[in-house]
């Protein structure tokens, strides 16, 4: 079981439902959510100030989001934070059905998979199971 | 006076010089011949050898001897044993002369000169040599005058004294007077004289002073018998004796009869010696003596006082070449005597220093066996052997001339070593001139060539010889020599003699050129000589001339015919002979063996159309007599088909008229011909044409305007410019001005790489209305391969930009309009999607709560079911409109059987409620070069469909098939399920939201979609389907 998962969305819904299937899957001890992007970088650049802080082991990112959306999240995590925190992964989470968009988070080497909406439980077990083969 | 010793030799042997003084002059003035050989002491004679031989007389003085030697006189003077000594004389007095006398020796030297006073005084010692020899040779001689004498002008001869004292006789006086020589002996004529004749006697000597003869008639002569015989008689001198008469006395009895035959036989000697130019001579072989005579007039042969002399001094005279040979013959005397006379030819040196051929004609008469003296008559045949070698030399000439392998420069420098030959002391040179009139040398001789450089050189390049006469002379005083007088006197020569060649037409071809470093004594042989070489060598040079033309022009022609491509024929009229160049087996194809030499054959093979005018025309130009005749026809080449020729021929005629030869040149204008039709089109094309075309002349200086120098009717149509306002103008005129000056970079690049190019402008009618016009520029280069002209083509293009004017707003509209879509339905897609996800999630998480109450459990059913059938609709929406909108797709090689077993396994439940018989064959084509994700969506579809409108009356049977048929690979998809209706529904089986059937989870999507997807990987997709029966969806892929 992971210690913290973060998830970043702008849905509401979205977040809640994450939540639900996390620990209904007993997958992560605590879930953290960020609105968007730069709600979520400020978030992390904040956590690492954090004396003994826990860094999220997992970062579920949604891609259509205001502000910042998931690419330039990503474009920016990897400069920022990839190289100090290899342990973690992300994984995209999307409603999108573009195998453009599926290929596109290929090319980063800190995202772990791609899963469409709606999360569900067995989707996790994959990612689960992706992280400890890592 | 003369003697009868020829040259004879003397030596005088005296110490005092001084003394000898007198007796060389009267020996000079005696024996003008004679070589004299002056010693000063007996020893000094001793030590000369050569003189041997020739000794006559020898004079010894007393003051040489040395008395105090015992040896008698007869001893010292013993000087070789040839020598004889006759008599030696002390103190000279008459008595001691007259012993000399009476030895028969130098009467004169006796008698004029011993006699005299200044001789008796000094002592003299006097020796003879071979007196015996000169004695016989005296007597003989004798002999032999009196027998031509005899035989000739008189019966007897008889010399007497001064005295009148008979001294000898022939041997005549027997059978005329009947008393013997001794008889004669030492009496006087006067006794036998007619008393009454006696007193003409007196008369002699006083007549003989100034004549060369008396002549006494008649004289009676007393006979043995004691009468009177009646003579003709001659006194004369004794040529050999000046103390002697000859007295030549003709029979008066006989005379009669005999004048006539001494006339008779004068006239033919003098006829005979007059019609052969003979000399004759006699040579007597025993004492060396030639006598010649005159008497046929001088020939140049013999100096007037030489009529005698010994042989040796005749044979000098001979041409040393000759002489050995003519010493042999003159000797030779062994041969066995014969009535025949012989010949013999040689050269002999005539006073003036020539040399002149001689042949001489003798006979040897013998004397008991032994050769006595040999009579020849000698012929001038200078002439005839000059002719002899002058034709001999034209037939060498001739000869050589017409051997091809010789060279025409070795004919003439024979001819001309040949002429060094015949005419002494010359240099002989044909000269001609070259091309540029510069002198030349025919022969090329290294002397002459060198001659005539050195004369070229000086005389500015003329020929000094052109338009010179024939002439001859001293070079110093001939204008010819003026400028080149340190060229003859550096070779050497002083004078000339010129003779110039002439062909036919008396023009002058050549000179020939004879030089002589001293005085030319030419003889009238060689006048005629050098006139016939001149015709000669005109002649040579003529021929060789025309020769060398007819090389030239028959090079010439051969060159011509090689170089035009023209077929050359040369018809003989009069024989009907026709005779082809190669042209026509190389233009025409035909082969020698196929074509027949006469006319016939050539009209045969022109083009039946065309062969009755041609021939008319042919016909009525031979009739007409003019010079040329030209024509165009189709004649026939061997492979059957027809060739365009224009045909050129010129005639040769009689003077009448009549045609002898034509000669043609028939020319291949099949080219020009299909050229000339092709322009017709190409013209037809243009001025037929809506596009107005105007070609302009390229400036040869690149900023100057183009002008133009065509425009066609379309232009003017279009423009409102006529041909006439345009041509000759700049397209300026009519090109808009920013448009010229926007094209000028293009245009001039253009031209620099003379390239086509197209351009637009906005041009002016003529009445000022702009349009739009696209110009095609096609530039065009001369033979050299130079730009020459524009031909631009011209098309209004007004309309045309308006409707692209429309069509690019209509364009940008629409893509606006498309964007603004694409961005709504990705919006729209996105949109849908999040919520619906949402809610997926949501019944997901509802899904693990148990409810108990039964309605709501059905109102969540119908709520999960509900957002499950919108999930795939919109899921199937975007799918399209990324399809659309990504129009280049990946593609990759799969194996169609992995793909399809993937499918299956994913709806592994769904065809278990089915349970159909599916039967998959993809060996034939196992991979497909596809877009994976879209491969497998249309397989999805394809198989759900099945299934989905599968029959209920019978078990569902899916075959899927592929296969290649050529580069294409074909996937058939079969079911037996219900059938489509094609008739009312084939437009629109695979259009957006269509529905066949009454099903409620069909969305009217899936064929729409496969359809797409098929397209968008460039492939085709169609169905065949019959209601009931099934459907059979065949896709069509390209590898």
């Amino acid at each position: 079981m992971l210690q913290k998962v973060l998830c970043i969305d702008d849905d509401p819904i979205s977040v809640m439902l994450c939540k639900k299937v996390i620990s209904r899957s007993v997958f992560a001890e605590k879930t953290d959510s960020a609105n968007n992007g730069e709600d979520a970088l400020r978030y992390l650049e904040d956590l690492i100030k954090t004396p003994g802080y826990v860094y999220p082991e997992l970062i579920l990112l949604d891609l259509n989001m205001p502000i910042m959306n998931g690419w330039e999240f990503l474009k920016n995590y990897e400069q920022r934070f990839a190289s100090s925190h290899k342990n973690s992964k992300i994984v995209v989470l999307s409603s999108t059905i573009d195998p453009e968009d599926v290929r596109k988070t290929e090319e980063y080497s800190t995202v772990l998979t791609f899963i469409s909406k709606p999360i569900t439980t067995s989707s996790l077990q994959e990612v689960e199971s992706l992280l400890e083969s890592k | 006076m003369t003697s009868s010793i020829p040259n004879p030799s003397f030596i005088i042997i005296n110490s005092i010089e001084e003394k000898n003084y007198d007796l060389l002059q009267y020996i000079n003035y005696e024996f003008p011949l004679a070589s004299v050989y002056s010693f000063d002491s007996i020893s000094a004679y001793h030590k000369s050898k050569e003189i041997d031989e020739n000794i006559e007389i020898c004079f010894l003085f007393e003051n040489c001897l040395d008395y105090s030697n015992a040896d008698t006189c007869e001893n010292i003077l013993r000087i070789s044993s040839q020598l004889e000594i006759v008599a030696i004389i002390k103190d000279i007095n008459y008595e001691n002369t007259q012993q000399l006398l009476d030895l028969g020796i130098c009467q004169i030297l006796v008698n004029d000169y011993l006699t005299s006073a200044q001789v008796k005084q000094s002592t003299f010692l006097c020796m003879a040599r071979n007196s015996k020899h000169v004695n016989e040779l005296s007597a003989e001689h004798k002999t032999q005058f009196f027998d031509i004498l005899s035989k000739h002008y008189g019966d007897l001869v008889i010399t007497v004294d001064r005295d009148l004292s008979f001294q000898s006789t022939n041997k005549n006086i027997v059978k005329k007077l009947g008393v013997t020589t001794t008889t004669l002996s030492k009496e006087n004529l006067r006794l036998y004289v007619h008393p009454e004749d006696l007193w003409r006697l007196d008369t002699i000597a006083e007549n003989l002073l100034d004549k060369d003869f008396i002549s006494i008639k008649p004289l009676r002569i007393k006979t043995a018998t004691g009468l009177y015989k009646s003579f003709d008689a001659s006194f004369f001198k004794n040529p050999n004796n000046s103390f002697e008469y000859v007295l030549n006395l003709k029979d008066f009895v006989e005379q009669e009869y005999k004048e006539d035959f001494r006339r008779e036989n004068n006239e033919r000697f003098s006829a005979i010696a007059e019609a052969t130019n003979s000399i004759i001579y006699e040579f007597y072989y025993e004492s060396h003596l030639l006598f010649t005579s005159n008497d046929n007039g001088d020939y140049g042969l013999i100096e007037a006082d030489n009529l005698a002399e010994h042989i040796e001094k005749y044979m000098d005279r001979l041409h040393p070449d000759d002489r050995e040979r003519v010493i042999k013959n003159f000797s030779g005397f062994t041969d066995f005597p014969s009535k025949e006379s012989t010949t013999i030819k040689y050269r002999l040196r005539s006073p003036n220093g020539r040399y002149k051929s001689i042949l001489d004609r003798y006979r040897i008469f013998f004397q008991n066996g032994v050769a006595l003296k040999r009579i020849g008559a000698r012929i001038d045949i200078t002439e005839v052997t000059a002719q002899n070698a002058l034709i001999a030399l034209e037939n060498r000439v001739y000869e050589m001339n017409a051997d091809p392998s010789c060279d025409f420069c070795d004919v003439i420098s024979f001819f001309e070593r040949r002429m060094e030959e015949l005419i002494p002391n010359s240099k002989c040179m044909v000269l001609t001139e070259d091309g540029d009139g510069k002198i030349e040398s025919v022969s090329q001789r290294d002397h002459n060539n060198y001659f005539v450089a050195e004369i070229a050189s000086h005389s500015k390049g003329l020929n000094p010889l052109r338009d010179s006469n024939a002439q001859r002379g001293k070079i110093s005083e001939n204008p010819i020599w003026a400028d080149t007088i340190e060229v003859t006197d550096a070779f050497g020569i002083k004078y000339f003699w010129t003779s110039p060649a002439t062909n036919k037409n008396q023009e002058t071809i050549a000179n020939i050129l004879l030089f002589f470093p001293d005085k030319i004594d030419s003889e009238e042989i060689e006048e005629s000589l050098v006139q016939r070489i001149t015709i000669l060598v005109g002649t040579l040079i003529a021929k060789h001339q025309a020769l060398t033309e007819t090389k030239v022009a028959k090079e010439r022609y051969e060159l011509v015919a090689k170089a035009t491509n023209d077929t050359i024929w040369d018809w003989n009229v009069s024989k009907d002979i026709l005779s082809w160049s190669k042209g026509l087996y190389e233009i025409f194809g035909y082969s020698p063996e196929q074509v027949a030499s006469s006319s016939t054959w050539w009209f045969s093979h022109v083009h039946p159309e065309d062969s009755i005018r041609v021939s008319i025309k042919l016909y009525r130009f031979l009739e007409q007599k003019v010079d040329k005749w030209q024509d165009e026809y189709r004649f026939e080449c061997a492979d059957g088909t027809y060739r365009h020729v224009l045909d050129r021929g010129f005639m040769e005629k009689e003077p009448d008229g009549t045609a002898i030869r034509m000669i043609g040149a028939m020319q291949d204008i099949t080219q020009s011909k299909t050229e000339e039709e092709r322009l017709k089109l190409l013209s037809a094309a243009i001025t037929q044409a809506n596009d107005a075309v105007i070609i302009t002349e390229t400036p040869r200086i690149s900023y100057d305007i183009p002008k133009i120098v065509y425009v066609n009717p379309a232009f003017s149509k279009m423009t409102g410019y006529l041909y006439e306002e345009v041509v000759g103008k700049s397209p300026s005129i009519f090109i808009g001005k920013n448009a010229m000056v926007e094209q000028q970079t293009i245009l001039s690049k253009a031209t620099e790489f003379n390239k086509e190019f197209i351009f637009e402008a906005i041009n002016h009618r003529k009445n000022g209305d702009e349009y739009w016009a696209r110009f095609s520029m096609i530039p065009v280069s001369d033979n050299r391969g130079e730009h020459s002209h524009w031909i631009s083509i011209q098309s209004d293009i007004s309309e045309q930009k308006e409707q692209e004017k429309e069509k690019e707003h209509l364009i940008q509209e629409l893509t606006r309009h498309n964007n603004d879509l694409k961005q709504f339905s990705y919006i729209t897609s996105h949109n849908l999607r999040a919520p619906l996800s949402n809610l997926i999630g949501l019944l997901n998480l509802v899904e693990d709560i148990v409810i108990e109450d039964e309605d709501l459990k059905e109102i969540i059913d119908g709520f999960s079911k509900s957002t499950h059938l919108l999930n795939q609709t919109v899921n199937d929406l975007i799918k399209i409109v990324i399809i659309k909108d990504n129009l280049s797709i990946e593609k990759e090689f799969i194996n169609i059987q992995n793909i399809i077993q993937n499918i299956l396994d994913q709806l592994a439940y769904t065809i278990s409620q089915y349970s159909p018989i599916i039967t998959i064959n993809t060996e034939n084509a196992p991979i497909l070069l596809v877009n994976k994700p879209y491969i497998e969506s249309i397989i999805l579809n394809l198989l759900t469909n099945s299934l989905r409108y599968s029959s209920p009356d019978r078990i569902l049977k899916i075959d899927i098939t592929s296969s290649i048929i050529g580069k294409e690979i074909i996937l058939i998809f079969k079911d037996n399920g219900i059938g489509i209706d094609l008739v009312r529904n084939a437009d629109k089986l695979f259009g957006l939201y269509q529905r066949f059937h009454d099903y409620p989870d069909s969305k009217g999507l899936g064929l729409y979609l496969v359809k797409s997807q098929v397209l968008s990987m460039g492939g085709s997709i169609s169905v065949e389907s019959e209601l009931g029966e099934g459907s059979s969806f065949l896709l069509t892929f390209k590898n």
